[in-house]
């Protein structure tokens, strides 16, 4: 049985209407079986017929208009409102059309069409976006239909406050205590959030209000990561960074390959791609380095840390072994661009996260294919241990002696899941874990860079 | 004999009604728009120079761009503001898009039930959907939107454009360049009614399918008789007046004249001085010429003969286009007010915008004249010389035939009633 | 391993799986929140609760039994994921314009997904910092108008004209117009900007708006 489909215009630009004669809207109707009963645009019917849906286009603007829409509310089971017109009156809404009427005109208010009857479905835009009228058919007609409404509750407020760190800032106001947080620090071994207070006024903070230092942040930036409602943020923003380039202060990019893979994970793009962005943003030139580079520099029988969180860590968990930093030596007038969030306050650093949105910002269109400037070269004689457990397992293990390098890297999954890596499509972790490790696999081949060896047991 | 009929017209953009009185000899059709008042020469009034063209974009959805475009130009001119040439060419591309965009849609949905050999031809519809779909894609990735673009206020565009975009739009382009061919031979193909054409007198803006860059004021607009320099004095040129016992007022070129604009007229006056396409276009737009210039019906073949010529003209202009560095001026600290005209080609033919602002930069007067209402007078004379024309046949005539028969006139000329925004008064 | 029915497909998992692996790989997805494979799986959203054998359960955390018949999907449900949602918006302070998930926000995609409408384009723009229009002191009415366009005006640079709708919670307006104070926005091209399309607005909203005219600037 076909759904019989009617189109009704009041007063109106048509343009809704003309955004619907496209192909995906024609195949549309021919895929779900729904047959146009009634279109005067295309010439359809007579007025005589009844119909299942009406996709009502056009304010009221006269008594014509109201006669129709009586009669098409009276011959259909379900009215929609369709585009800014039906909904809101559209730009004709305007009192000044008060004007009009002394001219004598015919004209009176435009009103939106439920002022006068009961509209069971909205469709919004000026014009309407095509892709959401077909959507809106398509769950009509399967059964599947979700009302959509505004919200009806209203906003509670709760008392709220901010916690600081050198890095990082907790808005507790965003925060709907899901938890995430909580779980990520403790697992990376620095347990400075948790949850505070009881009842409404619950949510997550330093256990006592303090900053974030205090509590044992080691600002690896993984609760920054995880949060699903951006209550956390870094404290230094993306602009201030972008006035430097701008101005020409900062010319070169050192890409590490964790944060390329990232982002050719997240947001499926090529490498060429990823470097042409950058350039777009103001680099003159684009190098992929990773710091493990600097691991020939260190002395040897110290564990190196990739970043000053693992500094802080081990630190604090290991004190009895030496750390060395692998700081990167880079240029003054250069960028860092990295998975780690704590290399903020070292060198000119920005987060693959900030990149992120800064790619999506230009647009794919926007995006041609670059070769990157270099490759600099490092020793790839290291082992990649993650997460303290394993750390702990490979120090304490009498056979195996500390002949290779060991780099820790304290995210659980490593850098590739670091704190300030581009946010995945995915919520499955070990999922994206798989992906990057290949993805990362292939670059490093493909452009020969040395890259450290994993030592892997769980990834969490 | 003495028929009266009153006849909805259907599949035209808009409500509209056609009303035909025979009296013996005497015939008189008159052309009503069934549509209410939006007026939006009151509904800028107050309002900012950017904010305008937002608003008029959505007098009509069917040909945005050109409302938009001609706002734009006219803000421009009243602001003094004087934009780089690759944002004018990279805005009569949207445009010529758009009138593209528009044919295929009109032979194609619209006029295509009135032709019994287009209707048996599946090919056709095939063909046509294609190409409607490739031309709606060129017209997102240049102006955002297929209706009310947001991409260039007065000034300039507000982003940049990478020559990639550009290079996809040719690619998409010369992907249908076969297609429209097809289209061609198969719309070039139908037999049209005879008509002799009463008021033969047409109006366009000067080399309007061929050069890229509209003058910036003052325009010449060419014509049959003439050629007029129009800018502030448009008002006398293009004269609205109540006609007869009609309600709707009509436009007549310098008070007397009924004429027609559109896609038959740009073609006779492109073969007049055109110049920089291809002799084969040439060639085919002369062997039509002078049935452009008799039968009002030739309007089909005419949108066809353009889409081609547009097509071309497209890809020539869009390879030797350098998008760079778009830049954006802004107006000056010092205005004292004034006013602006924007003229440009809409798919259905001239279309004039007009606003004056105080020194705030604020609308004080607007005035569209928009094509749909230049030739709507047109469309009456025309159609009562097909009734007697029909009459005068030997053949038995009666309503339906005659129904029939005078839709299809007034669907070849394409009308545009969300368009006509003041002239046509609303049928009691 | 375990045999459980998903949506009446039998699917056959590992005895220590929870409903939602059993769901995944019956080839079926539940909306989530809080869920991260790998990591969290404490169900404190509540928003991917199924049926269970007739019992509401949060699939990320629920194990799977032998001959469980699970219902992803019905009226019920998503009654209760929806009301969820709303409850979670309840206590989130909407301020998209300076937020850093602004152009991937789960919450906007849950709310998308579930017919709730609240949250103003803002949280799909991609304009952030300083090269937002409202930062930099330009109307745009982004922060009152309902998203779901993808804000594709303030994308290529026009401001956000609202023709989408307005937002009907008071709180977003209270805080979106303080944020236009602050930023400088005029109120004037402002009030210009709403009478494009929200002529017709509530009185509650309009009332806002007229006492933040009579504030001196």
């Amino acid at each position: 049985m076909s759904v019989r489909l009617a189109v009704v215009p009041l007063s109106s630009c048509d343009g809704c209407q003309y955004n619907l004669l496209n192909e995906e809207f024609l195949d549309l109707l021919k895929g779900l079986n729904v047959k146009l009963v009634f279109w005067p645009l295309l010439g359809l019917g007579d007025g005589a017929e009844t119909y299942d849906i009406a996709l009502v286009e056009g304010s009221v603007m006269s008594s014509r208009d109201l006669k129709t829409l009586l009669d098409a509310r009276k011959k259909s089971r379900v009215l929609v409102a369709m585009g800014a017109c039906a909904l809101l009156g559209g730009v004709q809404a305007w009192s000044s059309n008060s004007i009009s009427r002394k001219l004598g005109d015919e004209v009176g208010f435009s009103r939106p069409i439920n002022h006068y009857v009961k509209v069971d479905h909205h469709v919004r835009g000026c014009p309407v976006n095509v892709g959401e009228v077909i959507k809106l058919l398509k769950s009509l007609i399967s059964g599947d239909l979700i009302y959509v409404g505004g919200r009806r509750f209203n906003y509670v407020s709760r008392d709220s406050f901010k916690i600081s760190g050198s890095l990082l800032e907790i808005e507790t106001s965003k925060c709907v205590v899901c938890g995430r947080c909580v779980e990520a620090c403790s697992l990376i071994g620095a347990k400075a959030l948790n949850y505070v207070f009881k009842g409404i006024q619950t949510t997550i903070s330093t256990p006592y209000q303090e900053s974030l230092e205090s509590a044992g942040c080691v600002n690896c930036g993984l609760c920054f990561a995880y949060c699903p409602v951006g209550a956390i943020s870094l404290k230094t923003k993306t602009e201030d960074l972008l006035d430097k380039i701008r101005e020409g202060f900062l010319r070169t990019a050192y890409i590490e390959p964790e944060a390329l893979t990232s982002l050719i994970e997240s947001d499926n793009l090529e490498l060429g791609q990823v470097i042409s962005a950058i350039k777009q943003i103001g680099f003159t030139k684009v190098f992929i380095y990773s710091n493990l580079c600097e691991a020939r520099n260190s002395v040897g029988g110290e564990i190196l840390a990739r970043s000053p969180v693992e500094l802080s860590i081990l630190s604090k968990q290991i004190p009895e072994y030496s750390v060395y930093l692998l700081t990167p030596r880079i240029p003054q007038d250069s960028v860092y661009i990295s998975q780690c969030v704590s290399w903020r306050n070292v060198v000119n650093s920005l987060t693959t996260r900030e990149l992120q949105l800064l790619i999506r910002g230009l647009g794919m269109e926007k995006l041609d294919s670059e070769r990157p400037d270099g490759v600099v070269s490092c020793w790839e004689d290291v082992i990649l241990v993650s997460g303290l457990k394993d750390m702990r397992q490979v120090l304490l293990n009498p056979e195996k002696p500390i002949d290779k390098r060991i780099v820790f890297e304290a995210c659980p999954g490593g850098c590739l899941l670091g704190g300030g890596q581009s946010i995945s499509k995915y919520n499955d972790l070990t999922k994206v874990l798989a992906k990057r490790r290949e993805i990362l696999k292939k670059i490093t081949t493909e452009n020969l860079i040395p890259h450290g060896l994993q030592l892997k047991a769980s990834p969490f | 004999m003495s028929i009266k009929l009153t006849s909805e017209v259907v599949r035209v953009a808009g409500e509209s009604e056609i009303l035909v009185s025979i009296e013996g000899e005497k015939v008189k059709v008159e052309y009503d728009s069934l549509a209410s008042l939006r007026s939006f020469e009151s509904l800028v009034i107050g309002r900012k120079y950017w904010e305008v063209p937002y608003v008029v974009s959505r007098v009509c959805g069917v040909c945005s761009h050109a409302h938009f475009w001609a706002s734009n130009l006219a803000m421009e001119s009243a602001l003094g503001i004087k934009v780089d040439e690759a944002t004018s060419i990279l805005r009569d591309v949207c445009n010529k898009l758009q009138i593209l965009q528009n044919h295929i849609i009109h032979l194609g949905f619209l006029v295509l039930p009135d032709y019994e050999y287009l209707v048996k031809n599946d090919k056709y519809v095939n063909t046509l959907l294609k190409v409607n779909k490739v031309v709606n894609e060129a017209l997102r990735l240049l102006g955002g939107r297929l209706t009310n673009p947001n991409v260039y206020i007065p000034g300039g565009f507000t982003e940049d454009l990478k020559q990639s975009v550009i290079k996809k739009v040719m690619n998409l382009l010369e992907s249908v360049g076969n297609d429209l061919r097809e289209l061609a031979n198969i719309i070039l193909g139908i037999e049209l009614p005879e008509l002799a054409d009463p008021f033969p007198e047409y109006v366009s803006l000067r080399n309007s399918p061929s050069v890229t860059v509209p003058v910036e004021g003052p325009y010449v607009i060419d014509s049959s008789e003439n050629t007029y320099i129009v800018y502030e004095n448009y008002r006398e040129i293009f004269v609205e007046r109540y006609l007869d016992l009609s309600m709707s007022k009509k436009c007549l070129i310098n008070g007397e004249k009924v004429f027609h604009t559109g896609a038959r007229a740009r073609l006779i006056n492109y073969l007049r001085d055109g110049s920089g396409l291809s002799s084969e276009l040439r060639y085919l737009i002369a062997g039509y010429e002078q049935l452009f210039k008799k039968n009002p019906f030739s309007n089909i073949y005419a949108k066809i003969i353009e889409s081609l010529l547009i097509h071309e003209n497209l890809l020539q202009t869009l390879s030797s286009l350098d998008t760079g560095k778009l830049s954006r001026v802004r107006p000056g600290n010092n205005f004292s007010g004034g006013f602006g005209v924007g003229i440009v080609e809409a798919p259905r033919g001239l279309l004039i915008h007009y606003y004056e602002l105080n020194p705030e930069m604020r609308v004080i007067k607007a005035d569209i004249i928009t094509p749909t209402v230049m030739f709507s007078k047109h469309i009456e004379v025309s159609s009562e010389a097909l009734i007697k024309s029909l009459l005068a046949s030997k053949e038995e005539q009666n309503e339906s035939l005659i129904k029939r028969f005078v839709e299809a006139l007034v669907r070849a000329y394409d009308p545009c009633i969300p368009c006509a925004v003041h002239v046509i008064k609303m049928k009691r | 391993m375990v045999k459980v029915y998903v949506n009446n497909d039998e699917v056959e998992v590992p005895q220590e799986a929870l409903v939602i692996d059993a769901i995944e790989k019956a080839g079926y997805e539940v909306p989530t929140l809080c869920y991260l494979k790998g990591l969290f799986n404490e169900a404190t959203c509540r928003i991917c609760v199924v049926k269970v054998n007739g019992k509401v359960v949060p699939s990320c955390r629920f194990p799977v039994s032998e001959g469980a018949r699970i219902i992803v999907h019905d009226s019920e449900l998503i009654r209760l994921r929806k009301i969820n949602l709303e409850l979670l918006l309840a206590t989130h302070e909407i301020k998209c314009w300076s937020c850093v998930r602004k152009g991937m926000c789960e919450l906007l995609s849950l709310s998308k997904r579930l017919g709730v409408e609240g949250l103003p384009v803002c949280s799909e723009c991609p304009l952030q910092g300083r090269s937002c229009l409202v930062l930099r002191g330009f109307p745009c009415l982004g922060p009152l108008t309902v998203a779901g366009c993808d804000a594709e005006c303030p994308r290529r640079g026009s401001p956000c004209i609202g023709c989408r709708g307005y937002i009907t919670s008071e709180d977003v307006w209270v805080r979106a117009l303080e944020e236009f104070y602050k930023d400088n926005v005029s109120l004037n091209e402002l009030k210009s900007l709403i009478s494009f399309f929200w002529s017709y607005l509530p009185q509650n909203l309009h009332r806002l708006v007229r006492e933040v005219s009579n504030v001196e600037y």
